[in-house]
C-alpha cells in the first residue's frame, strides 16, 4: 500500500530560520504526533505539505502523488486544519460548508451535519461572528466531512473548551476506525496527542530530533535511582543525572542496558519508575535523543 | 473556475448592486444625449478603483487565499480567477459605453473612437496587471534575505514605477487635462489605433505574465504584498 505521506530532504529556508532537511514517512492507518516547542517549524512543515508554501528543496508525495500546486488531485484526499482559519467571512458557517462541499466528490452532507451537531457548531452564524474555538470547529468539519485519507492538523484544539476537545479526540478516533486513514497531528501540548498517537516525531529548531513508536518510548525510557560509591557514573544511555552523596537519580533512554551496566558497576538498591510521555518529550527536546 | 466566479458574484452582491445601476444609468444617458464618453470613462475609472479596493481589501484582510489555495484547484485556475473580475468587468463596462456611443452617434464611431476605447481597456489591464504582478513576483522570491531584498528594492519598485506610468496614462487619456495633449509621445500612443492596440496587447501580456507568476509563487499565505 502506498504511503500516506513521504518527505525526502524537505527544506524551507527563511531569513532567520531553516526547516529541514526533513525525511518523514507516514503509513496509512497511523497517527503521528508532531511535537515541538513554539517556533520549532511545525506550522511551516504542514504549510509546505499542503502547498501553501513551496519548499526550496526536497520531494513530498501525498498518497503517492507529488504535492504539485498545478496538479491538485492529491488535495482531494487530504483534510487540513491550519493555524489560521480563513473563510468567506460574511457568509454563514453553513454557506461556507456548502461552498467547500462542491469541490470534493467524497463530501458527505450527513457527516458534516452530524459533526457540526456533535461539536456544537452554530451553523447559522456568520463566519466573522464565530469565536476562535468555533472557527477551528468549522475548519474541522470542513476537513472531516470530505472523508480524507490523510488528515493534517495544526494545533486543532487551540481555543476549545475541555468538553469539545474531548469530543474532537473522539471524532478523530472514529476517523481512524476505517483503518486506512492517517493523521499528522502537530502540537506542543503532548497530553492532547498521547492517547491518540502511534508514533511521535520530535521537531526542534527545524530539525527532526527523533521519530519513534510511542510504546517503545514508554517501554525504554525510565527514571532510575541507585546507590553507588565513589567516582562518576558515565553511562551511554543516561540523558540526565542527579547526585546527592551516594544516591543517584538518572533518566535513561534505554532502561535495560542502563540497569545491566549499573549492576556491572556494582550499584546497589536499583529502582525504576515509569515516565510519562510528556516527561520523555521534554528530555528529548532538551537534547536527550543523542543518549 | 465557474464555481469560484459564482461564489464571488454571490459574495460581492452589494458591490454588484452598487455598480450596475450606476453603470447602466450612465450608458443610458450617453445613448440618449451623447457626448458624455469622457465623463463616463472617468467615473468608471474611479469606480473600478473603488470596487477593486473594496473587494480585494476584504479578502486580503481575511487571507482567504489560504482557504482557496487549500482547495483542489490548480494554481493557474486561481491565478485566472483573481483577474477575472477586472478583465470581464472592465471590458463589459467599456463594451456598454461603446454600445451607448454607437446608439447616440447613429452607428458612426470611426477609428479614433476605437483607439480611445482600446487605450482605456489596455491601460487598465496594464495598470492592474502590474500591481498584481508586483505582489506575485514578491511572493515568488525565496525567503532568503538576498532574494527578498532584490525583490523589495529592485523588482517591486520597477513594477510599481511601470504601474505608476500606466495609471496616469489612463487617467490623462480619460480626463482631458490642460497640456496633456501636448505630450506628443503620449498622444501618439493613446490617440492612434496602432498605439492603442499596442497598449491592449501589452496589458494582456502583463495579465498572462501575472497568471504565470502566480503559479510560481513560493507562498500562498498572503493575498497581497500591499498593506490593506
Amino acid at each position: 500500500m502506498e504511503k500516506a505521506l513521504q518527505c525526502r530532504s524537505l527544506t524551507k529556508q527563511f531569513r532567520d530560520f531553516t526547516l529541514g532537511p526533513l525525511d518523514l514517512d507516514l503509513e496509512p492507518g497511523t497517527v503521528l504526533g508532531l511535537v515541538g516547542p513554539n517556533g520549532a517549524g511545525k506550522t511551516t512543515f504542514l504549510q509546505c505539505l499542503v502547498g501553501l508554501l513551496r519548499a526550496d528543496a526536497g520531494e513530498t508525495r501525498i498518497l503517492g502523488r507529488p504535492n504539485d500546486p498545478n496538479r491538485p488531485d492529491w488535495k482531494l484526499d487530504i483534510g487540513y486544519v491550519g493555524d489560521l482559519q480563513v473563510f468567506w467571512e460574511r457568509w454563514t458557517a453553513a454557506r461556507n460548508l456548502e461552498f467547500v462541499a462542491q469541490f470534493y466528490p467524497g463530501w458527505s452532507q450527513e457527516r458534516a451535519a452530524e459533526l457540526a451537531g456533535r461539536l456544537r457548531l452554530p451553523l447559522e452564524k456568520r463566519a466573522k461572528d464565530l469565536s476562535t474555538g468555533n472557527r477551528v470547529k468549522l475548519s474541522l468539519v470542513m476537513a472531516l466531512a470530505r472523508s480524507p485519507r490523510l488528515l493534517l492538523l495544526d494545533e486543532p484544539t487551540s481555543g476549545m473548551d475541555p468538553v469539545v476537545r474531548a469530543e474532537l479526540l473522539e471524532v478523530l478516533f472514529e476517523t481512524l476506525e476505517t483503518g486506512d486513514r492517517a493523521i499528522l497531528y502537530a502540537t506542543h501540548i503532548l497530553s492532547e496527542i498521547s492517547r491518540l498517537a502511534d508514533d511521535l516525531a520530535f521537531l526542534d529548531e527545524g530539525r527532526l530530533r527523533l521519530r519513534a513508536r510511542k510504546e517503545d518510548l514508554l517501554e525504554r525510557w525510565r527514571r532510575i535511582t541507585f546507590r553507588h560509591g565513589d567516582g562518576e557514573v558515565r553511562l551511554p544511555s543516561v540523558v540526565s543525572h542527579r547526585r546527592e552523596g551516594m544516591d543517584h537519580q538518572v533518566v535513561s533512554s534505554d532502561a535495560d542496558s542502563t540497569r545491566r551496566q549499573l549492576r556491572e558497576l556494582g550499584a546497589e538498591n536499583i529502582r525504576e519508575t515509569n515516565m510519562g510521555i510528556e516527561e520523555i518529550a521534554i528530555q528529548i527536546l532538551k537534547g536527550g535523543e543523542n543518549a | 473556475m465557474r464555481r469560484l466566479i459564482q461564489a464571488d458574484s454571490e459574495y460581492n452582491r452589494v458591490a454588484n448592486f452598487i455598480q450596475w445601476p450606476v453603470v447602466l444609468a450612465m450608458v443610458a444617458a450617453n445613448s440618449i444625449w451623447g457626448g458624455m464618453e469622457e465623463a463616463i470613462a472617468t467615473a468608471m475609472f474611479f469606480m473600478a478603483i473603488f470596487l477593486g479596493i473594496l473587494v480585494t481589501s476584504e479578502s486580503a484582510k481575511t487571507r482567504r487565499i489560504r482557504m482557496l489555495s487549500a482547495l483542489p484547484l490548480p494554481a493557474r485556475t486561481l491565478g485566472l480567477y483573481r483577474l477575472y473580475g477586472l478583465v470581464v468587468g472592465w471590458s463589459t463596462w467599456m463594451a456598454l459605453l461603446a454600445a451607448s456611443s454607437l446608439i447616440s452617434r447613429r452607428g458612426d464611431l470611426g477609428p479614433d473612437y476605437a483607439a480611445w476605447l482600446l487605450t482605456r481597456i489596455g491601460c487598465m489591464f496594464l495598470f492592474a496587471g502590474m500591481m498584481s504582478l508586483s505582489t506575485d513576483v514578491y511572493f515568488g522570491a525565496r525567503e532568503t534575505k538576498k532574494a527578498r531584498d532584490l525583490q523589495k528594492w529592485v523588482v517591486q519598485p520597477l513594477l510599481i514605477a511601470a504601474a505608476s506610468i500606466a495609471g496616469p496614462i489612463l487617467y490623462m487619456a480619460t480626463v482631458p487635462m490642460p497640456g496633456a495633449n501636448k505630450i506628443l509621445l503620449l498622444t501618439r500612443i493613446t490617440q492612434s489605433l496602432p498605439g492603442s492596440v499596442f497598449l491592449l496587447i501589452a496589458g494582456l501580456l502583463v495579465l498572462a505574465l501575472d497568471v504565470h507568476a502566480y503559479q510560481r509563487r513560493r507562498s500562498y499565505l498572503e493575498e497581497s504584498a500591499w498593506p490593506m
